[in-house]
């Protein structure tokens, strides 16, 4: 009756628009069209009840848990001088303290001391940007091994163990037994998979820097050689040329 | 005059290493949030937030500022989701029982805190939202805990608007239908 019928809509159509009917993310003249087919048709209308009531039901789930642990809490948030602390003690195997630190081109750094690793946002003294650093690169297999090897030890026994079991558990085993799964998959360690994607990403950066220096290393050969061969009179008694 | 997420971009990118830490911290909640309502586990969603950082950092690079820095984030976390999801389906299958065995002791148990009917209908919802399929589930918890325009959403998940509340209108149906019982 009311409105020409260019405006109206379909029920399909219309049914496409609930969503952001609801969400109050339709433009005027499209609500309003909505709107009006909505008066006239009893089963849309039933259909946006039914949506609404979702909708309202989502607001009880309202909590989000957080870690378990009070230092991942303290982990949400950077600490006053900029540090973050990504895992606790992480490996016994390499207990010595392996200290490396890397800045990215970003001024990210990682350092692994005492078995625990730290990202850092922010400049430190240790810490030299550009150029390739020797110190990481020679702590690298160390690091590559104590990875490995807690990631053998720990998560082989703990997880991998695990998951082999769980479905035998999950079928003849009862309510305890999903209780005590649930309870180790909370309290498990996750930071070495941080570690693991912490050290990646510098290995990456790493041979980044690397490759960039040997390009600006063998570009300023290839200039060399073709000053030299340019200019073959600028002879230097340093440096004899060679004789045929 | 606090600075835009693009402006502390520029600054990192510039070598500013304070506003790396700014960046972290404006999005920190937000992407552990995000993980958690889709996960449901907050060891599993503290590690996606981790990497989740990791990866945005490291690659900084690859972030041409086409897009919100937010929207890039959260495209990270989502698919650091998805990918959990998809290497862990059998072990998640079994944490799930678990997880669901937990909900059933602790509600068995007396009430702490909330209201028993309160905690106990949370829970209720918490389980109805994780059984949703993926891709309904994914639109629910932006648009709906995560207050994300739909706009944004498809940004996010690089898939048509159209698409998006669809999966939304999905998702409605099929949390109305399980949550049937449920008087408000
Ligand atoms: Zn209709």
């Amino acid at each position: 009756m009311s409105g020409s019928s260019e405006t109206q809509m379909n029920c399909e159509t219309v049914r496409e628009e609930l969503p952001a009917l609801l969400y109050d993310e339709l433009e005027d003249t499209v609500r309003q069209r909505v709107e009006e087919h909505l008066r006239q048709c009893e089963a849309c209308r039933a259909e946006l009840t039914g949506y609404r009531r979702a909708m309202h039901m989502l607001d009880e789930w309202s909590e989000v848990e957080r870690p378990s642990q009070p230092r991942r809490e303290r982990a949400i948030r950077p600490g006053r001088r900029g540090w973050r602390r990504v895992g606790p003690a992480v490996v016994g195997a390499a207990a010595a303290a392996i200290a490396f630190a890397v800045l990215s081109l970003l001024g990210l750094s990682v350092s692994y001391n005492e078995g625990r690793l730290l990202l850092t946002f922010g400049s430190s003294p240790d810490v030299r940007p550009g150029a390739p650093d020797e110190a990481f690169a020679e702590h690298l297999p160390a690091l590559r091994t104590a990875v490995q090897e807690a990631m053998d030890t720990r998560i082989a026994t703990l997880l991998e163990g695990l998951e082999t079991d769980l479905v035998e558990i999950v079928n003849a085993e009862g309510q305890r037994q999903l209780l005590l799964v649930h309870a180790l998959d909370q309290r498990r360690e996750t930071d070495l998979r941080q570690f693991a994607a912490a050290v990646d990403v510098l290995v990456q950066r790493q041979e980044e820097e690397t490759q960039r220096a040997q390009r600006f290393q063998a570009d300023m050969m290839a200039w060399r050689t073709s000053m030299e061969n340019r200019l073959p009179q600028t002879t230097d008694k340093q440096e004899p040329k060679e004789k045929s | 005059m606090a600075a835009t997420d693009n402006d502390l971009v520029e600054r990192i990118c510039r070598g500013d290493a304070a506003g790396l830490a700014l960046l972290a911290e404006r999005y920190d909640g937000e992407a552990y949030a995000l993980a958690y309502r889709l996960l449901q586990n907050a060891a599993t969603a503290e590690d996606i937030r981790q990497t989740a950082f990791l990866r945005a950092f490291g690659r900084l690079g690859e972030f041409n500022g086409r897009a919100a820095f937010s929207t890039w984030l959260f495209r990270i976390v989502i698919n650091l989701c998805r990918d959990w999801h998809r290497s862990q389906r059998v072990r998640e299958k079994v944490l799930q029982k678990a997880r669901d065995a937990h909900l059933q002791e602790q509600a068995a148990a007396p009430a702490t805190g909330d209201g028993p009917e309160e905690a106990e209908m949370g829970r209720r919802v918490a389980r109805a939202v994780r059984a949703l399929p993926r891709q309904a589930r994914e639109v629910v918890v932006m648009r709906h805990y995560m207050d994300l325009k739909f706009t944004e959403i498809a940004e996010i998940l690089e898939t048509p608007v159209s698409t998006v509340k669809s999966r939304m209108a999905v998702g409605l149906k099929l949390l109305r239908d399980s949550l049937e019982d449920i008087q408000l």
